[in-house]
């Protein structure tokens, strides 16, 4: 059964953040053999803390450098109207060159007003080309946002998450039951039968396991998942099949 | 295989269940008004445990934490009916006490309660406080366990105030829980030199990194696996003791045989 891990970053850091971090690439290869996780989508922190197109570029090199086919990038994206990073219309064939599976936004540490008017080019695109938006609360949006998003592009191929550490399924399960190209990162989901629940109402094809990396440990949802009363297919599906079902569906494997 | 340095681990993966049995030290029971559990009644619990390999596990239900008045029979109910399973905390509101009385439950029931919970940070007053020395008395006596709600930076439940407590009363088993999430290496430092306390795991999976800072500063034979059931998955804290950098001997000391011990005289 392939694992793919929706959710891993790298990247040293100043912050002071209370986590043990990972600083490079390399240690993130490290991790994954370690958990045996076979790839997924990882971001670079520098595209938050030292620039968005310099964090760019480092996932870019840095995945050219691992040769791991099942690993793929996600980039920072940002107001077009600044011309900082590439245009709606250029961004998928920049995307595919670099193995970049995925786009996320985060408003609040680039600065902007996450609104159609900013961001609708991209959100348009991203829409129409299938393209995984990552929409979580752990890179500065909040549930009102997430929720404004959906309602503008209701077709949106989108990666929901919310880092709040308590159970939040009555403000995850209103867009999981609404949205059909909505899926949920359960890589915050730590709620006792939470996996089980969730299977039932909205199918496992909506859910991808996910760590927070270096944030979390990998270990937690593995287990979580590897135990969860559900189908093996089901299991194979959360693991890793929709990820990659998404990631391939965008522009990674499109002509 | 979540962890190739890992032999519990490995078994885990390939199973889908540890080999060991597991004691959990920190769980609640019923709804609450702010969360939604997909379970989280004793039957239910006990399901639950069966699943995961739980073999005992000590609780304080919502309806007793959060009604002084009329929650705590939910508690003794609950264990009536899994007496094999269950034991319960009996709750200590601080603002709202009765030492006679709920002191006179506790020893009358060995067969429910282990002994007390206090949530500092919850009723907003010191663990520490003289107000609870009636409770801690009798627990310093008959040795039973103290379940304390600790956060780092707390005014109410940091290592300070439990430092107060265990130089206070040494025979008391006082199982800090949440370990002072935050300030978990100072607060072990501070509380370390007390044989009778013990660091709890709940909510330590949501950072990595604080698991491994426990062990190193306490040692795995003074950590207690816990989990705030019905609100944290079990499987989320067992696949963070496997995942960690620790050893296989101290995932064992964790996930039972510290419990086993501490469990050995006050599971009547």
């Amino acid at each position: 059964m392939k694992i793919l891990d929706c959710h891993l970053f790298y990247g040293a850091t100043n912050n002071g953040e209370p986590y043990r971090n990972c600083d490079t690439a390399e240690e993130l290869f490290a991790e994954l053999s370690r958990a045996g996780i076979d790839g997924g989508l990882v971001r670079c922190a520098y595209s938050n803390t030292v620039g968005v197109n310099y964090g760019n570029r480092f996932l870019a090199a840095d995945l050219q450098k691992s040769g791991n086919p099942d690993l793929w990038g996600v980039w920072a994206v940002i107001p077009r109207f600044t011309n900082e990073t590439p245009a709606a219309a250029d961004l998928p064939a920049e995307m595919k060159k670099n193995r970049i599976g995925a786009v996320y936004l985060d408003p609040r540490t680039h600065r902007y007003e996450l609104d159609p008017l900013t961001m609708g080019d991209y959100l348009d695109m991203a829409q129409e080309r299938k393209i995984p938006v990552i929409l979580n609360t752990s890179l500065g949006l909040s549930m009102r946002q997430i929720y404004d998003v959906m309602k503008a592009f209701p077709r949106l191929t989108a990666i929901v998450g919310d880092s709040d550490c308590w159970p939040n399924a009555r403000r995850l399960y209103p867009l999981a039951a609404s949205y059909e190209n909505l899926h949920l990162d359960l890589s915050f989901v730590m709620d006792a039968g939470g996996v089980e629940d969730m299977v039932s109402r909205f199918g496992a094809e909506k859910l991808l396991y996910g760590s927070a990396f270096p944030a979390r440990y990998t270990g937690s949802m593995l287990a979580v998942v590897r135990s969860a009363a559900i189908s093996e297919a089901d299991r194979a599906l959360i693991f890793g099949g929709n990820l990659e079902r998404l990631v391939k569906g965008g522009v990674c494997d499109a002509e | 295989m979540l962890n190739k340095n890992s032999e519990l681990a490995r078994t885990f993966w390939e199973t889908g269940k540890l080999p060991c049995p597991i004691y959990d030290f920190h769980a609640h029971m019923d709804e609450h008004p702010e969360i939604y559990f997909p379970f989280s009644s004793a039957a239910e619990m006990v399901e639950s445990m069966d699943k995961n390999g739980v073999e005992k596990l000590l609780f304080c239900g919502h309806f007793a934490l959060d009604d002084p008045l009329h929650g705590e029979p939910y508690n003794v109910s609950a264990v009536r009916q899994f007496p094999d399973r269950l034991r319960a905390y009996h709750i200590v509101h601080s603002r709202c006490l009765d030492p006679e009385r709920e002191i006179a439950e506790v020893d009358g029931h060995p067969e429910i309660y282990v002994g007390f919970k206090i949530l500092g940070d919850y009723n907003r007053f010191p663990v520490d406080d003289p107000v609870h020395d009636p409770y801690y008395d009798y627990l310093n006596r008959t040795k039973k366990l103290l379940l304390l709600h600790t956060w780092g930076g707390s005014a109410f439940d940091d290592a300070k105030n439990v430092a107060h407590i265990a130089e206070r009363f040494p025979d008391i088993r006082i199982i800090c829980g949440h370990s002072f999430f935050g300030r978990q290496k100072e607060g072990i430092a501070l509380t370390k030199q007390f044989p009778n306390v013990y660091y709890e795991l709940t909510a330590i999976p949501i950072v990595r990194g604080y698991l491994e800072d426990i062990v190193n500063c306490a040692g795995s034979e003074r950590v207690l696996f816990g989990t705030d059931l019905p609100w944290f998955s079990t499987m989320h804290g067992v696949g963070m003791v496997l995942g960690a950098e620790i050893t296989d001997d101290d995932r064992s000391n964790i996930f039972y045989r510290n419990g086993e011990k501490l469990l050995e005289k006050v599971w009547k």
